[in-house]
């Protein structure tokens, strides 16, 4: 007689074989989907920052026009090169920068006074395989610094 | 002891497993390869936030801890208009004299890859290395006042050089000059 396996072997050889492929695919794609994640949050940490290095650029060169600028207001910054758009009245209505990320600038007058102090809130949101990630910066400009 | 008794794989069960292995091998080295790509954006990403940052804490700290004077190319005028708008014009290098009357240029150096350069008198340093490449280099300054020092703008742009070129990221950043 011919040796040969059993249904049973064979049954439980396949199954053995499909839950390690099953789960190494789970893991490639698991590791795919977290290097892209990150890649995109070190891109819009810097999208964050550059943001903040030019609203300290604007409140050093003008504070008069800053706090003008900046008093309870948003703004979107929807291009790498940055400049004053109109104001609008929520950030997730602005347009995307890069196709992603949607930057942007929430600026409140506080202090005392309510005139020397502005607490910035820049914010860079994305979603990405149906979750919504962000990058939040709180930041306070005040005249004498 | 004929031929026909000795064990052996038939045709069908040869062409069987080869065929099933043609399949798997081709998915596989496609999910090495783009891990493998994935890998090398973020290195890629990681080395150019890395250079910009430190090239922006750089430039920033000799703008305003050492220089005392933007000048023209012969380091006797000082160039920095009252504000005007729009912005004064980029210009792609930088000219400062510092407190003790040192000549320091940061420009883009024309070398393979483009690297940005902080020159003395005599000597020339990189503060980029090769393995990122730096475009749009430029600088503006201005000042609001006569009796203020100026404002230094900087902007610029690092792309890596070689294995993966599509990344790149803008820098943009201010600092005000020292003064004497």
């Amino acid at each position: 007689m011919k040796k040969s396996f059993s249904l049973i072997e064979v049954i439980i050889f396949v199954s053995i074989l499909s839950i390690i492929l099953v789960s190494a695919a789970s893991i490639v794609t698991v590791s795919l989907q977290q290097n892209k994640l990150l890649i995109n949050k070190l891109k819009a940490r810097h999208y964050a920052y550059q943001l903040l290095e030019w609203i300290k650029n604007q409140k050093d060169l003008d504070w008069n026009s800053f706090i003008t600028l900046g008093t309870n207001k948003i703004y979107c910054f929807e291009t790498e090169g940055l400049a004053w758009g109109p104001s609008v009245s929520s950030g997730s209505s602005c347009p995307l920068l890069l196709g992603m990320y949607r930057r942007y600038a929430a600026f409140k007058k506080s202090g005392s006074d309510g005139s020397t102090q502005i607490d910035v809130v820049i914010n860079i949101s994305w979603s990405e395989l149906g979750n919504t990630y962000a990058v939040p910066l709180h930041v306070i400009f005040s005249q004498w610094e | 002891m004929g031929i026909n008794k000795k064990k052996s794989f038939t045709l069908i069960e040869v062409v069987v497993s080869v065929s099933v292995i043609a399949l798997i091998l081709p998915s596989v080295f496609a999910i090495f390869f783009s891990i493998m790509r994935q890998q090398i954006i973020l290195i890629a990403y990681k080395d150019m936030l890395i250079q910009g940052d430190n090239v922006q804490n750089t430039l920033r700290s000799m703008i305003k801890e050492r220089a005392a004077r933007v000048t023209d190319l012969t380091y006797t005028t000082d160039v920095c208009p009252l504000l005007t708008l729009p912005t004064p014009t980029l210009s792609a290098s930088l000219y400062l004299l510092d407190r003790d009357g040192n000549q320091i240029r940061l420009s883009q150096e024309i070398v393979s890859p483009m690297r940005i350069a902080s020159s003395s008198a005599t000597k020339t340093y990189y503060l980029t290395s090769s393995s990122v490449l730096v475009t749009n280099l430029g600088f503006t300054c201005y000042r609001s006042n006569s009796y203020t020092q100026p404002y230094v703008q900087v902007f610029y742009t690092l792309q890596k050089s070689a294995v993966y070129k599509d990344a790149s990221l803008p820098y943009t950043f201010s600092a005000r000059i020292f003064g004497e």
